[in-house]
């Protein structure tokens, strides 16, 4: 009777049925419904998250907790340089608060400490924002002055310009020369121009005998291509 | 996603004749058996891959399943077991020549439907222990009861059985 019981092993399932039927399970469910559990399971989780942080006893403390972060980080970014992992942050902060000429001065700033303070990991990224910045404001001071759209008084693009020209100054003290390159002679160019404009705006305004010998003393200093000086008389004249 | 697959794909391949087999002796038609095995694979998979269970005993939960899909299908058709003689010809080839195969086919026929007579629980470890090869062991942790109790059932179904085909083949001669 064993030996007869085990005959029944013959009944099969058709095969084309056995092949169909799995495709057809692993394909539809494939296709439809796990992508969206997925997505519901994530989603779960996340809520799960958002639930325990907004609960009202967990609400206050962690927004505090998340104030405080975002403060700490802007706080301590502020004292970041090229290369720092947070000196992003800072960039992105320039960025929405100062112009141009602004940013390429902090960067020269940024310079002149790597080089005093000897943060040699820092040098080669703060020589490159640095390029990067003045490239930028020259850039953006050209387009101001040639479309006469400038929105910033003059005299805080020529006080920002002499900083970063005396910091140039500062670096080749220090030993490091980066008035020669390409982009920082740009930013030379670009104070002759300053200087032009001025010049030519000054000698068809009325001014003061006082005021007349200054002009004089510019265009002297033009024509000697010392520009950052003429610009500080410039800023005499204007006061 | 694929190892979700590999999972399932081992499991239908070393189940799916045995699932199909049990609910067929318990149905007694192929339509049926083909609907009532493409559920329970079905099931499967939603647990696998949707609710993201992992089946420690394919054994056990196939055929948990197919036990309720069956119960279900009679309960909702309102139907019993029918005794069919429409299915011989269902039955694989053996490579026997046709005297042998008629022979054998009457014989696998009588128990089949002798087996369809026989109490649930019987037919149920007589399929797993003589058809599915499962021990002894595992079959008391399917239907939760003692390895004695399931000896003296699989014992009980053979007698049982005997006496269901001797009563049919005299009923027939």
């Amino acid at each position: 009777m064993e030996k007869t019981i085990k005959k029944l092993n013959q009944i099969k399932p058709r095969q084309e049925w056995v092949v169909l039927l799995k495709s057809e399970i692993i394909n539809s469910s494939y296709l439809a419904e796990p992508k969206v559990n997925i997505i519901e399971r994530k989603t779960s989780v996340v809520e799960i998250i958002l639930r325990v942080l907004f609960q009202r006893k967990f609400a206050y403390a962690s927004m505090t907790l998340l104030f405080f972060m975002v403060v700490g980080v802007f706080g301590f970014a502020k004292y970041t340089m090229p290369g720092d992992i947070f000196y992003p942050v800072r960039k992105i902060a320039e960025q929405t608060q100062q112009t141009p000429i602004q940013i390429a001065y902090n960067r020269s700033e940024d310079l002149v400490r790597a080089v005093v303070e000897n943060k040699t990991q820092n040098l080669t990224p703060a020589i490159n924002e640095y390029k990067a910045s003045v490239s930028d404001a020259v850039k953006n001071l050209t387009d101001s002055l040639s479309n006469k759209k400038n929105k910033e008084p003059i005299n805080n693009i020529i006080n920002e310009v002499i900083k970063i020209k005396e910091n140039q100054k500062n670096l080749q003290v220090l030993g490091l020369n980066v008035g020669n390159d390409d982009e920082i002679s740009k930013l030379t160019n670009l104070l002759s121009t300053i200087v032009k404009n001025q010049i030519a705006y000054f000698d068809d305004a009325t001014l003061t005998e006082e005021q007349q010998k200054i002009l004089t003393q510019v265009k002297e200093l033009n024509e000697k291509e010392r520009y950052s000086e003429a610009l500080e008389l410039i800023l005499e004249i204007q006061k | 996603m694929c190892s979700v697959v590999e999972q399932f794909s081992q499991i239908y391949d070393q189940y799916i004749e045995k699932i199909y087999r049990y609910v067929y002796l318990k149905v007694n038609s192929q339509e049926i058996a083909e609907d009532i095995t493409s559920k329970v694979f079905t099931k499967t998979w939603e647990a696998i891959n949707n609710k993201g269970e992992k089946v420690e005993n394919p054994s056990a939960f196939l055929y948990k399943i197919a036990q309720n899909s069956v119960f279900d299908y009679y309960r909702q058709k309102g139907k019993k077991a029918v005794i069919s003689t429409d299915s011989i010809a269902e039955l694989a080839d053996s490579g026997k020549t046709i005297e042998d195969r008629a022979v054998l086919a009457f014989d696998v026929e009588v128990v089949k439907n002798a087996m369809q007579k026989l109490k649930k629980d019987y037919q149920d470890v007589l399929i797993w222990y003589y058809l599915d090869d499962m021990p002894v062991e595992q079959i008391a942790q399917l239907i939760d009861k003692k390895e004695g109790a399931v000896r003296v059932m699989l014992h009980r179904g053979i007698k049982d059985l005997k006496d269901i085909c001797n009563k049919s083949q005299n009923l027939t001669s």
